[in-house]
């Protein structure tokens, strides 16, 4: 696979969307910009900033309270993959916490269970409905970029272009602690 | 209304407590001003719900097929509206409040034009 260029993303997360009598509006918050470098080599993170990819999706995880302990300690990150492993890829979320667990603000508990699924919503401007991606199914932003470009290309002719600054999509992602924006590309993929 | 097929309830209770014990999924489908109750407990799988759903709105192999007539989707607990089948199918089981059947050209007409600069 050829080397992902210098190219930066942000996660962006549509505020809400409104349901009404069969009709539905999708509405964007202000941005709240986090340029990250998508790093070509694992142990690259500081780089200069080479070029900006908007992506208009959003990302929520269910998974808020862990925090990588090299990180920005504001942020709150999904479980290391190693703690899930690629065999719980398709593992089912524990049933008693399905209910509103995306929207379980302080719930540690689960975060640590081994049966939860890390399936989380994805939603596009314009899109009248969500995906879901399991984000513990994928190694590194590429992957996810991959699969989110295979759900949502199809709305642009020439697709997404995740790695294309000329794409003017923007991806940011809202951490469920106080709904901040988030950039999940701030960090490593673990 | 909804037909009662299969089901121990398809009352939504307003109780919190009491939704765990909802058996049966309401689905629509558009132009249909019935909506039907399907029990997701009893299926295993999207196909199997594919088939039920086929059956009750009498739209034989246009769910099971690739021809993409219809977008097969759910209404979740945080109320917004995702796609079937990306979830694993437990889980699906549990989240999914309400299931909805809508006519491609009705997607297509429900998306917004997005200002991406193109």
């Amino acid at each position: 696979m050829e080397a992902i260029p210098s190219s930066i993303f942000t996660l962006t997360k549509a505020v809400s969307m409104h349901v009404g009598g069969g009709s539905w509006s999708y509405m964007s918050t202000a941005l709240m910009a986090y340029n990250i470098r998508i790093p070509d080599t694992a142990s690259s993170y500081q780089d200069s900033r080479d070029a900006c990819i908007d992506l208009g999706l959003s990302l929520r995880t269910p998974f808020l309270s862990m925090y990588h302990d090299n990180q920005s300690s504001k942020v709150g990150w999904l479980q290391p993959e190693s703690q899930y492993g690629a065999s719980n890829a398709g593992h089912l979320m524990s049933h008693k916490k399905s209910k509103g667990e995306e929207e379980d603000d302080g719930d540690s508990e689960g975060a640590q269970s081994k049966d939860r699924c890390c399936y989380v919503k994805v939603n596009m401007d314009g899109v009248p409905y969500g995906r879901k991606i399991g984000v513990f199914e994928h190694t590194d932003y590429w992957s996810l970029a991959l699969q989110l470009q295979a759900m949502f290309g199809k709305y642009f002719g020439s697709g997404i272009r995740l790695f294309d600054e000329a794409s003017g999509l923007l991806l940011i992602y809202q951490s469920n602690e106080g709904g901040e924006w988030r950039s999940v590309g701030d960090c490593p993929w673990e | 209304m909804a037909d009662m097929d299969d089901c121990l309830s398809s009352i939504e209770e307003p109780n919190k407590e009491q939704v765990s014990r909802r058996t049966c999924t309401k689905a629509f489908m558009k132009g249909h001003a019935i909506g039907r109750a399907v029990n997701l407990n009893t299926l295993n799988s999207y196909d199997q719900l594919k088939d039920v759903l086929e059956d009750k709105f009498q739209i034989w192999g246009e769910l099971l097929n690739s021809n993409h007539k219809w977008v097969l989707l759910y209404i979740d607990h945080d109320g917004e509206m995702m796609i079937v089948g990306d979830d694993p199918w437990l889980e699906f089981r549990n989240i999914a409040k309400k299931i909805l059947i809508y006519s491609r050209e009705e997607v297509n007409r429900m998306m917004l034009p997005a200002d991406f600069g193109f």
